[in-house]
């Protein structure tokens, strides 16, 4: 299944797009996700590996379910203030 | 107790004006409500509030206001704004879950969060914390936590903008 992970900032600028369309086997985790970013980009693999992703607006751990339908989003680099 | 918090698009108004405060504390209105000073900004603001008790102000001995000001340069190089981009409403549920628990830690008053999206030019207002609790030094202590973790869990991210 295909799992639509937003990106923002810094990473969002630099790889010129919004978001990133990972493959998962059914059934997956928030980890699974991390390992399938780190995957398609392996310059960057250390990064999307411990990367703290987000499913429907809420930090997920690694053990967490993600579902297609959910809304998944890659949490990093902030700077607020 | 009280938290607020906003959201506004471009640059934040001035401070809240000490006559407003005192006005407010006068009449025993939600400390904080001199926000309502920012009306330009109002307008186009998605904000959330979230009011737990209100607060006789009597009880305030002390605020402690925080405002982030944009530079005119960012590593050295020169820029013209800065532009915020906030992932909602996972942004302003997480500047208001960390106010309520900043504000149970430190045994504080009130908390009002501002925050800009969008564009705010160099030399202009993007953040103001104001922090209301009867003594200085939790005041102090909180305005440090609270940066260094909004800084680090709230999806707010800031793009320059270079001339």
């Amino acid at each position: 299944m295909t799992i639509r992970v937003l990106i923002f900032g810094s990473l969002a600028r630099e790889l010129s797009c919004k978001d990133i369309a990972v493959d998962v086997a059914a059934p997956a985790t928030a980890r699974d996700v991390n390992q399938a970013l780190a995957s398609k980009h392996p310059s960057k693999a250390a990064f999307f590996q411990s990367a703290r992703l987000a499913v429907n607006h809420a930090f997920a751990k690694p053990d967490a379910p993600v579902q297609p339908t959910d809304e998944v989003a890659l949490i990093e680099l902030v700077g607020g203030g | 107790m009280t938290v607020q918090v906003h959201m506004y698009d471009g640059a934040l108004r001035n401070a809240i004006l000490p006559d407003a405060t005192l006005s407010v504390s006068k009449n025993q209105i939600a400390i904080n409500s001199g926000v309502a000073t920012n009306a330009s900004a109002v307008n186009a603001a998605a904000n959330k509030s979230d009011t737990l008790n209100a607060s006789p102000t009597h009880a305030i001995g002390a605020t402690v206001v925080f405002e982030g000001i944009v530079r005119t340069d960012e590593a050295g190089r020169a820029i013209r704004a800065l532009s915020y981009e906030a992932y909602e409403p996972m942004a302003t549920n997480s500047l208001t879950e960390l106010a309520r628990d900043i504000l149970s830690k430190h045994g504080l008053i009130a908390i009002t969060v501002e925050h800009s999206r969008g564009e705010v030019a160099a030399g202009e207002r993007s953040f103001r914390l104001t922090i209301d609790s009867a003594h200085r030094k939790e005041a102090l202590a909180a305005m440090d936590e609270f940066i260094d973790r909004m800084k680090r869990d709230v999806p707010i991210w800031k793009s320059p903008i270079y001339i």
